[in-house]
């Protein structure tokens, strides 16, 4: 029989974030990945010979700074590139928006539309700038209720920030700000990524503010590549896990914690391995941990009741491709272009994508989803073979359960959608593209785990985080059964590569453990 | 714990860097976010305080006793906050015509929210004696 310290169930980034400091400061780590590779929604692929497909996750930005540092990351791999343009936005009627890196190159793209917007946009950005500055601090700590936290301040001002980040929708919040519907949609993409809602529906507005805490090479609010793909982002991980002393074994899925009395005490594998911790730290969500791989002996009724209803709906598909050449945009003309370096989002109006969702909330796929296009190649040629690209495209609105079919049988009339829509911006897309995949709700629930292919391991709307992460009485990462804690996206601040759940976790699991000496 | 340090030389003799920085009010006016200082006493005063955190800013008290004093040379203080204890020192030194000051400020956060108070306090800190530093220059040199 084997021990040690801690098992973390899951080799995604927030498990290896875990195993890496609980390793750095001495603990016997063991982690515990069902897939032959690393990094759960963070991989890298090469589905066709020659092209490296990031699965899931696409972008980086949100991992933060310290644990970079702390885990020595670059050291181990991780290579981050910042592209400019951030964002492309081709409309229907030809025209397009081009957000930069650079203010003044934005303000005149936006000027185009509006020069009352063009004159919003700095006073916009330092708002979410100023925002960042309250929300980083709370993300490297447990959460504290929020009332405690805007306890902290009074006045108008932290009443109207309480208002606009917690209760309004990402198109009141846009409307307050801007008066170009096409500016508002360029910047609604964020309010609504991987979350079952439109931009009409109220906490949306919250959605927006997590898409910006991403900060790269100095600059704030951004987002970029992992050289390589994402998947250097988890071996990074692995390894520094790894030269701290933790063991990663894949291959190996978890069939069940076991809980001897009130304790976890260890886990069965899948393939019938006995391994003893004391502590059993599992990065998967809440509704697998404990509804499928804790005994329903060890939690009361109430508990499991509150874990089911926790929101995990999937909102969105991948569609990924291999491409023999890059699409050309008809509002902008040739290829490659610098747009080509960014993120390409079909996302003509606000009403467009509640339209979308208007389709999903009925179990029908989006006839004209919101499509967020990547070309990950265009400045990282390591991903392709010479002259060919890669496309990653996440395609909102998938519902988790289609009405009347499956996912699995619905894959080819879905990639005819996204094509169909792609087509009517770059009329050469059927053309150049080479080889596709598609990955459901159904496929990121069976692959990795994602319960209802919800990729944050529940929505992250005003509801469901802080102090209400993974639920209310349980977010500071113990769990009702001791020995057992959660340190996943499903635990405060949420998804999207960002490693704070793992850092919170590994932080609060090496306190429990000193104090039990 | 959060700490900030910052060395930095001011064109002016030791006695005029001293007379200064042992005067709080003038002190005071060199602190970022310093609003008022209430000496009650040649050890004790009262600082009022705004922070400012993102869009947001809070109000605070805090309650300074000085527990070190050698003149012209070195100066340690403590303050204390409702949610917050600080303790502070200051180096005086010549060097040559002017004067190397070295300035350490640690915070100790409590409560319920000390961890999140203290990734505001480390994140604000270091710019904040840099200020104080730059304001310091900014008083004494001519």
């Amino acid at each position: 029989m084997v021990s040690f310290d801690v098992i973390v169930i899951g080799g995604g980034h927030n498990g290896l974030v875990t195993a890496g400091y609980l390793a750095k400061a001495g603990a016997r780590v063991i982690v515990l990945e069902k897939r032959p590779l690393v990094g759960g929604a963070c991989v890298t692929e090469e589905p066709w010979p020659g092209f490296r497909i990031n699965t899931f996750a696409y972008v980086c930005g949100l991992i933060r700074p310290q644990i970079v540092e702390d885990l020595r990351l670059t050291k181990f791999g991780y290579e981050p590139i910042l592209y400019d343009p951030q964002y492309f936005i081709p409309f229907p009627d030809g025209r397009s928006i081009t957000l930069w890196l650079d203010e003044d190159k934005t303000i005149q793209e936006i000027s185009k539309f509006s020069n009352a917007d063009a004159k919003a946009w700095p006073k916009y950005t330092r708002f979410w700038n100023e925002v960042l500055d309250l929300v980083e601090p709370t993300m490297m700590a447990p959460p504290v209720p929020i009332a405690d936290l805007f306890g902290m301040f009074s006045g108008p001002e932290a009443e109207r920030l309480l208002r606009d980040l917690f209760l309004m929708s990402a198109k009141d919040f846009l409307d307050e700000w801007f008066e170009s519907e096409e500016v508002k949609a360029a910047l609604a993409t964020q309010a609504i990524i991987g979350t079952f809602m439109g931009p009409y529906s109220p906490g949306t507005a919250y959605v927006l503010g997590h898409h910006n805490i991403g900060i790269l090479d100095g600059h704030r609010e951004v987002w970029g590549y992992s050289k390589g793909g994402m998947g250097q982002i988890a071996e990074a991980l692995s390894k520094s896990a790894q030269h701290f002393g933790a063991v990663v074994r894949t291959g190996v899925g978890v069939k069940r914690i076991l809980v001897e009395g009130d304790r976890a005490v260890g886990v069965e594998t899948e393939p019938g391995e006995r391994i003893d911790a004391k502590i059993v730290a599992s990065s998967i969500d809440a509704k697998q941990t404990f509804l499928r791989l804790v005994p329903p002996e060890a939690t009361d009724s109430d508990f499991r009741d509150r874990v089911r209803k926790i929101r995990t709906k999937g909102a969105a598909l991948k569609f990924n491709a291999a491409l023999d050449a890059l699409p050309d945009y008809t509002a902008s003309p040739g290829a490659p272009r610098p747009h080509h370096n960014g993120t390409v989002d079909i996302i003509p109006s606000m009403d467009y994508v509640e339209r979308a969702y208007d389709e999903a909330k009925y179990g029908a796929f989006s006839s004209r989803p919101f499509i967020e296009a990547v070309f990950q190649s265009a400045v990282d040629p390591t991903v392709a073979p010479p002259g060919k690209h890669t496309m990653t495209c996440f395609v909102q609105y998938a519902p988790t359960e289609l009405k009347g079919t499956t996912w699995d049988a619905f894959k080819p009339k879905a990639a005819e959608t996204v094509l169909d829509t792609i087509e009517e911006y770059a009329p050469n897309i059927r053309r150049v593209v080479k080889h596709w995949q598609i990955i459901s709700p159904t496929d990121m629930e069976r692959m990795i785990g994602l319960t209802g292919g919800n990729i944050f391991q529940g929505d992250i709307t005003p509801d469901q985080i802080f102090s209400f992460r993974p639920m209310p009485g349980w977010a500071n990462y113990r769990m009702p059964v001791k020995g057992l804690y959660l340190c996943g996206s499903a635990t405060h601040p949420g998804g999207g590569v960002v490693g704070a759940p793992g850092y919170n976790a590994a932080h609060v699991i090496l306190e429990d453990l000193a104090a039990a000496k | 714990m959060a700490e900030g340090t910052v060395s930095f030389d001011v064109s002016a003799p030791v006695d005029k860097v001293w007379a200064f920085l042992s005067d709080l009010r003038k002190v005071g006016s060199c602190v970022p976010g310093v609003q008022s200082v209430d000496v009650l006493d040649d050890k004790h005063a009262n600082w009022q305080l705004k922070m400012k955190i993102g869009p947001l800013s809070q109000q605070i008290l805090v309650r300074t006793e000085t527990i070190e004093m050698i003149e012209p040379s070195h100066a340690r203080f403590r303050g204390v906050a409702d949610n917050m204890e600080m303790t502070g020192t200051i180096e005086v030194r010549p060097k040559g015509e002017a004067t190397a000051v070295t300035y350490t400020m640690a915070v100790q956060t409590k409560g319920a929210l000390a961890r999140i108070l203290d990734n505001f306090v480390k994140s604000k800190l270091n710019s904040q004696t840099e200020e104080f530093a730059a304001n310091v220059k900014r008083a004494l040199e001519p």
